[in-house]
């Protein structure tokens, strides 16, 4: 049975690794706030168009390009030479009162006649949806972070409530402006990733807190500092396993699962990564930031 | 805890039961005098899997409340007429009706009818009072205005699902979603765009005086007395077949609506092979298209639908029988929507669609392929993984992550949740997540172990001090997964269900499922060493 034990001083990087999150979550609230004003959000959040054709016949990016620019509409396309597809975005909805879609359509029939193609899907999204939705999904988070905060207050100790918190919004802050970065526009498949991101998170930094409470209730040391680096150091193994099972997954997702949920796929990739960091490297340093009394602890 | 305990049973009790469950899903034909058997259909999928439409429709209730206020005016000046009131006129303006009349000392007397008489929860104001005129506002009490707009949005739901039913779609889903959206969902539907179609029409059917009158010059001048309005004429060339569209000239009022139809048909028209679009009124409305024909013989009269004229024949004579055709340069299909449409009345609104979600039965086929390969492969990389690393403990990890896709799956079908991609994302990051219990237990015995406990005294201990690990970090997932649940819409609130359901069940499979497990090779089969 092979036993190895992990003994590293995880407070000796805090410098580089308090630097690098300070610089992931302005990426992200500068991600943020451009999404606000309505900059990098998909259509499921500025309302617009997402059309996907699927071509007979095999058709280069250059010829579908040309096609597009006859319907006077800018799209962007999303070429998918392999399942000969591509996908027509737009943030318009309609022109002059015509629909984009009947446009586009209009536009292939004349190009490829009507057997030369097929709208295999057609996502249109008007304005109000799209304010409703932002609105729900800003009141969601609001109170995740709420409940969190009371759970674990009720649970450990109300300073764990408040850095676990923080730990997990780092993550999906930090992910949003990731994204925002690789130019990939926020819409509901990348919100339910930073939401199961979330959920990710929160699990690994959970598990690192029940062992810093364990190990200062059974007073291993009489300085925190100590007690949290023997807690993450007795947790590693699970963490790093648990990542890389979830790391199977999500690379499964992100190379078998398709165009569809690529960006879902990138943004859980990333998540794991940064979730597990987080838990090491933020959320349990924050405890001694916030000056956690290990006598108020509960029972 | 010698034996197998009851925990041992009820785990192999509910695999059955998955499995029972999950069998109409997996065997598609199942022979029809099975069928009785299986109580439980197969897994439900989203539209984004099994293709169809979904559309949100926004009904215009702005709209509807102006037409009652017309409606309101129209009662208004019969009320007056009877009693002999004069007055000026008599409009709806900014959602209220302004009545203005010369005869300032016949005021009191026509509020009267107004408030006592007519309607009630009404607020009268003065807006203006010169020499020669006196002019009022009537406004509606704000609860008066939301009924109709209520009663508004009802109606065109069952005019929605009146039209769609005789389209002819199994399984449509059709409601009412906050307070003038309606939802509309249409699995495995061949035309969407048609359904689409035929769900926006109005379908405002009207029968209007032409006024020739109201010549092009007379237009040209602006000189264009209030009751008349413009509207569009679409006129078909029958040797070109080209469409042309003219301007023409008719009374605001109609002489009557498609309120009063019984029928619509389709008809083809054997000279020209055309098919045009029969329509039957009910007896009141053959008795009024009888008497407004007999009142106008010589004039013209539009069929106007969703205000364009699709013909303005001459009156010859009084028609009696209430028989009227719309023709137009209408396809089989055209047509035959129309006569749906008609059949089924009109939307006492316009509606809106403002999110339509169509997928193609291909685009859901391929998801389902995908969704299928990765989780897949996976489950593979797990197992390796898994086996390689603990051994025979990861094969009590890979056995308890397949139970928990089986109950997973199995609830999922049981509580008709339905499957969406997102959810199929979500099983998938189940199957690398779901083994982190069982890795947090065996990460724990180690430790046990290195502190030199005995192999039993170890697992014991590992599971005592995981146990409420796993029971925080789950509920703590479960907090967000409900709110998610509660805020999310569709999609998301599939995923949501998918999540809450996969952490409850995790939870439960861990903490009974390895338990009694490890229980059992420790306490029957005597083993004292365990390949961690």
């Amino acid at each position: 049975m092979e036993i190895r034990k992990y003994n590293f001083d995880f407070f000796k990087v805090l410098k580089i690794t308090v630097t690098v999150s300070i610089i992931l979550v302005m990426i992200g609230i500068f991600g943020i706030f451009m999404m606000f004003s309505g900059k990098g959000v998909g259509i499921d959040f500025s309302g617009g168009n997402a059309i996907t054709v699927k071509f007979r016949e095999q058709l280069s990016i250059g010829e579908i390009r040309q096609i597009a620019s006859k319907s006077g509409v800018n799209f962007d396309i999303i070429h998918l030479p392999q399942e000969n597809k591509a996908i027509f975005k737009t943030k318009l909805v309609e022109i002059n009162g015509k629909k984009v879609s009947d446009i586009l359509d209009e536009v292939l029939v004349r190009v490829l006649t009507k057997d030369g193609y097929v709208m295999e899907g057609i996502v249109e999204i008007g304005p109000r949806v799209s304010s409703d939705l932002k609105k729900d999904a800003t009141i969601a988070f609001i109170l995740s972070a709420i409940g969190i905060i009371l759970y674990l207050a009720w649970r450990f100790e109300k300073k764990f409530g408040i850095a676990a918190a923080i730990a997990t919004y780092h993550d999906v802050i930090a992910i949003v402006g990731l994204m925002y970065l690789m130019g990939y526009e926020m819409d509901l498949l990348i919100l339910t990733a930073l939401l199961t991101i979330a959920g990710y998170s929160l699990t690994d930094t959970v598990v690192v807190f029940d062992r810093i409470r364990e190990n200062l209730r059974k007073k291993v040391s009489t300085n925190l500092k100590e007690v949290i680096n023997i807690s993450i150091n007795e947790t590693l193994r699970r963490t790093i396993i648990t990542s890389v099972t979830t790391l199977f997954s999500s690379l499964a997702l992100l190379i078998f699962g398709g165009e569809v949920l690529r960006s879902f796929s990138i943004a859980i990739t990333l998540g794991v990564i940064i979730g597990t960091y987080s838990s090491i490297f933020i959320a349990s340093p924050l405890l001694i930031a916030m000056k956690l009394d290990p006598k108020k602890l509960k029972k | 805890m010698k034996r197998l305990d009851w925990r041992f049973y009820l785990i192999i009790l509910f695999l059955l039961c998955s499995i029972y469950v999950l069998i109409p899903t997996v065997v598609k034909d199942i022979p029809k005098n099975m069928k009785k058997f299986f109580i439980v259909e197969p897994i439900k999928l989203g539209l984004d899997l099994q293709g169809g439409i979904h559309v949100l429709l926004e009904v215009d209730t702005k709209k509807a409340y102006e037409a009652d206020l017309l409606g309101k005016a129209a009662q208004i000046k019969e009320a007056f007429s009877k009693k002999g009131l004069l007055y000026e006129y008599v409009k709806v303006e900014n959602e209220g009706i302004v009545i203005s009349t010369p005869f300032k000392e016949k005021w009191d007397e026509m509020e009267k009818i107004i408030t006592k008489e007519l309607f009630s929860k009404v607020d009268v104001i003065k807006v203006k009072e010169d020499s020669s005129s006196i002019t009022y506002r009537l406004e509606f009490d704000a609860k008066v205005r939301e009924l109709i707009e209520q009663s508004a949005v009802k109606q065109a739901l069952e005019t929605i699902r009146n039209r769609i039913d005789q389209f002819g779609v199994t399984e449509p889903i059709i409601h009412t979603q906050g307070k003038d959206n309606i939802v509309v969902e249409l699995p495995g539907i061949k035309e969407p765009k048609r359904a689409i179609e035929l769900m926006g029409k109005t379908a405002m059917l009207e029968f209007k005086l032409v006024r020739e009158d109201i010549t092009p010059e007379v237009i040209s001048k602006g000189n264009i007395p209030p009751e008349v309005e413009l509207i569009p004429e679409r006129r078909i060339n029958r040797e070109t077949g080209e469409i042309q569209q003219y301007t023409i000239a008719v009374n605001r009022e109609p002489l009557l609506t498609g309120r009063l139809l019984q029928d619509a048909q389709v008809r083809i028209n054997n000279q020209f092979n055309q098919p045009y679009v029969w329509m039957k009124f009910n007896a009141e409305g053959a008795r009024v298209f009888e008497r407004v024909t007999g009142e106008n013989v010589g004039k013209r009269m539009a069929v106007i639908l969703d205000g364009i004229s699709y013909s303005s024949p001459v009156i010859r004579d009084r028609i009696s029988g209430g028989e009227a055709v719309i023709e137009g340069n209408f396809d089989h299909k055209e047509a035959s929507d129309l006569a749906i449409v008609l059949r089924a009345g009109s939307l006492p609104a316009p509606v809106k669609v403002i999110q339509n979600i169509t997928v193609g039965p291909t685009l859901g086929m391929d998801s389902i392929k995908k969704g299928f390969i990765s989780s897949l492969m996976a489950f593979i990389a797990v197992l390796v993984f898994m086996i390689i690393y603990y051994k025979k403990a990861g094969i009590i990890a890979i056995s308890v992550l397949i139970l928990n896709l089986l109950y997973l799956l199995a609830v999922v079908a049981a509580m008709r949740a339905t499957l969406t991609l997102p959810g199929i994302a979500g099983i998938i990051l189940m199957i690398g997540m779901g083994v982190d219990s069982n890795v947090l237990i065996f990460e724990r015995i180690k430790e046990e172990f290195r502190i030199g406990k005995t192999f039993r005294n170890a697992i014991e201990s590992g599971f005592k001090n995981a146990f409420w690990t796993i029971v925080d970090s789950h509920i703590t997932t479960l907090i967000t997964a409900a709110i998610l649940f509660q805020f999310g819409t569709g999609p998301i609130k599939g995923f949501a269900v998918t999540l809450t359901i996969g952490i409850a069940i995790n939870l439960f499979t861990v903490l009974v499922g390895t338990k009694s497990v490890y229980d059992y090779l420790i306490w029957n089969k005597k083993i004292t060493k365990l390949s961690i």
